[in-house]
């Protein structure tokens, strides 16, 4: 267990904090904030990088500052938000860089599990942003720590790359039992994968707690709404809460139903829920109108309600 | 992306290394068979250009070689950049300006004079590490790693500078012999000057060995060093000293070798396609000794008459490498 108690860190004449929360293994914990809130900084001071100005930080009840370089490392193996390309280094032996060296099948079990056996001889600077997040992932994994902790694992890739790599991390902390810690700012993908959200504020951990909690007790919503996007409880996603001047009546179901409130919405109009009888649009599997007229799509939809 | 065979490559430089040394053992001024290597004897002419001259000079090509390109390869993986080198980051203009202001001292106080050698490599030294101690600073300012090479233009101009204040107050002989020290070359060395050369430069050269695994993990920078255990501070430390004292050492005695150490460990580096410092650095040993060995014997027979400054072959070479490095990376 990690554990930090009232830990105030930042730089030469920033404050942040104080910070308390304790960060258990064999779970995947997000830490979530806005750009700027200082995740990083936190992150740094837990891996001893960044030293802190008050408060403490235990690992399984030591103090970190007690622990030798290599006795954090048996600890805590980090995994950096951007990193640097290297030509002639393959991820085997970006692998081997480590103290501690892996059998064959071990190294081979990690390249499994990130899917990544057919690039171990690949040198990194011929690697895409996904495969390079993935190799020093495996380099982490391959230090064999208790803990594994990753700055902003996926905030430059693409949508793919970045599901697969929380996937990634959600199996580790629940097949491995290895503590898993994250930071990011993308709230609605770490809803979907995280087993511990904790909400940063630049005045201290404002809450901790299930993710599906925090969206209940309006947690999320209170820290990450602005004026012109609010979190919906509903969707789990945030909406732009363009001012609704126009409402109009819909009924129907199914998927194209969704979507066609989707378009509505984003155009700034207010979806009521109504009778067949009384909607102007009709959306179901079985067709699109508006005020009666059949609609092949959605788009023809919308340019009719535009003109 | 690799085209050649590694072991091909290594069985050609063995070739060049013992072709190399044979042909500075036997021509030159004086023509020397093998057959007269076993009938020499002290006080002979043959003796003394055999072990006066060019025993020193091979010896000293060889160390020079490579503990530049050591020097350079250090400095490629502590700035992780490929485009370091202690010539093209100012590192030997340091110790130039070091030897410099030195001839200019010992010329005003004659009690400097009397430290000769020892205080060339001291202020070589002293030099060197100032530099290197301004772009330590710069490096972590700015991450741009063509600013560096800006620094490095810097300190040489500064050089410049102070060999023109050099030229203005000091005297004709010294003047001279600063102006053919910084072209560069191995003829003046003697054995008495070996007697510290050699020393020091496998002392540290066998330091670097030592260090090779630590030199692995600085590859990925100092967070993840520090994170997997490596006491980064200390090791930064080992490698900066290691830097100057095969930098100031080499420049102390032949001159600021141009783009020897930034050429040969690029070149090692696609030559083995690794990054594991254990086999770099003994393959920049060699590849360094035995292109520093061709420079030389390129300086001393291109002219029938002359030998041309070591600093004009190895730019000549080193300075399009250079350039297609920094295109390469334009591309990328």
């Amino acid at each position: 267990m990690i554990t930090l108690e009232k830990v105030i860190t930042g730089y030469e004449n920033l404050n942040i904090g104080p910070y308390s929360l304790q960060l258990e293994p064999g779970k995947l914990h997000v830490i979530l904030g806005r750009n700027g809130v200082g995740k990083s900084t936190l992150l740094k001071s837990i891996l001893g990088l960044n030293p802190i100005k008050s408060g403490s930080i235990r690992i399984n009840d030591i103090a970190l500052e007690t622990l030798s370089l290599s006795e954090r490392a048996t600890h805590m193996a980090y995994v950096a938000a951007r990193n640097q390309s290297i030509s002639h280094l393959s991820i085997v032996e970006l692998m081997a860089l480590n103290r501690q060296q892996l059998q064959n099948d071990q190294r081979q079990t990690i390249l499994q599990n990130l899917g990544i056996v057919a690039l171990q001889h690949k040198p990194l600077n011929q690697l895409s942003d996904g495969e390079m997040q993935k190799a020093f992932i495996a380099r982490a994994l391959a230090q064999q720590s208790q803990y594994i902790i990753l700055d902003e694992p996926a905030a430059h890739l693409d949508v793919n790359a970045r599901l697969e790599i929380y996937r990634v991390l959600q199996t580790l902390a629940s097949t491995q039992g290895q503590g898993v810690v994250c930071t990011t700012h993308d709230v609605e993908l770490a809803l979907r994968v995280a087993d511990q959200f904790h909400i940063l504020t630049p005045q201290g951990i404002a809450q901790s707690g299930t993710p599906e909690d925090l969206v209940l007790s309006g947690a999320i919503g209170h820290h990450f709404s602005s004026e012109q996007v609010a979190f919906d409880t509903q969707t789990g996603s945030f909406q732009y809460c363009a001012e609704a001047a126009k409402s109009i009546r819909i009924a129907g179901s199914g998927i194209r139903f969704r979507w066609v409130q989707n378009a509505l919405i984003r155009k700034g109009f207010q979806c009521v829920n109504s009778s067949q009888s009384e909607a102007r649009i009709i959306a179901s599997e079985d067709g699109l109108t508006l005020d009666g007229k059949a609609c092949s799509n959605i788009g023809v939809l919308l340019n009719h309600l535009d003109s | 992306m690799n085209k050649f065979n590694p072991h091909i490559v290594l069985g050609l430089f063995i070739l060049l290394f013992v072709v190399g040394i044979s042909v500075h053992l036997t021509q030159g001024a004086m023509g020397l068979s093998l057959s007269d290597f076993g009938a020499l004897q002290r006080g002979d002419a043959k003796h003394t250009v055999l072990v006066d001259f060019r025993l020193p000079k091979i010896l000293g090509t060889l160390l020079g070689g490579a503990a530049i390109s050591v020097a350079g390869l250090l400095m490629q993986t502590f700035f992780r950049n490929p485009l370091a080198g202690p010539f093209v980051l100012g590192i030997s203009s340091g110790a130039s300006l070091g030897v410099a202001l030195y001839l200019l001292g010992s010329a005003s106080f004659a009690g400097l004079a009397v430290m000769g050698n020892l205080g060339l490599i001291g202020s070589a030294f002293l030099g060197s590490m100032a530099v290197l101690g301004v772009i330590l600073f710069t490096a972590k300012k700015i991450q741009q790693s063509s600013h560096l090479l800006i620094v490095g233009l810097m300190w040489a101009s500064l050089t410049a500078a102070s060999v023109s204040i050099l030229e203005y107050f000091a005297a004709g002989d010294q003047i001279k012999f600063f102006l053919i020290w910084n072209m560069g070359s191995f003829l003046s060395l003697t054995l008495a000057d070996l007697a510290i050369f050699a020393p020091v430069l496998l002392a540290s050269l066998v330091g670097t060995v030592l260090i090779a695994k630590t030199l692995n993990v600085m590859l990925l920078g100092p967070a993840y060093a520090k994170t997997m255990g490596i006491n980064y501070h200390r090791a930064s430390t080992v490698v900066l000293l290691l830097t100057c004292a095969l930098t100031a050492t080499t420049t102390a005695y032949v001159g600021p070798l141009a783009f020897v150490g930034l050429a040969v460990p690029h070149f090692c580096k696609q030559w083995l396609q690794s990054r594991n410092h254990s086999r770099l650095i003994v393959y920049c040993a060699l590849c360094g000794s035995v292109f520093m060995l061709w420079c030389q014997l390129a300086a001393e027979h291109i002219l029938p008459n002359d030998v041309l400054p070591i600093n004009i072959i190895t730019s000549a070479v080193g300075a399009p490498l250079v350039i297609r490095i920094l295109l390469k990376r334009t591309q990328e």
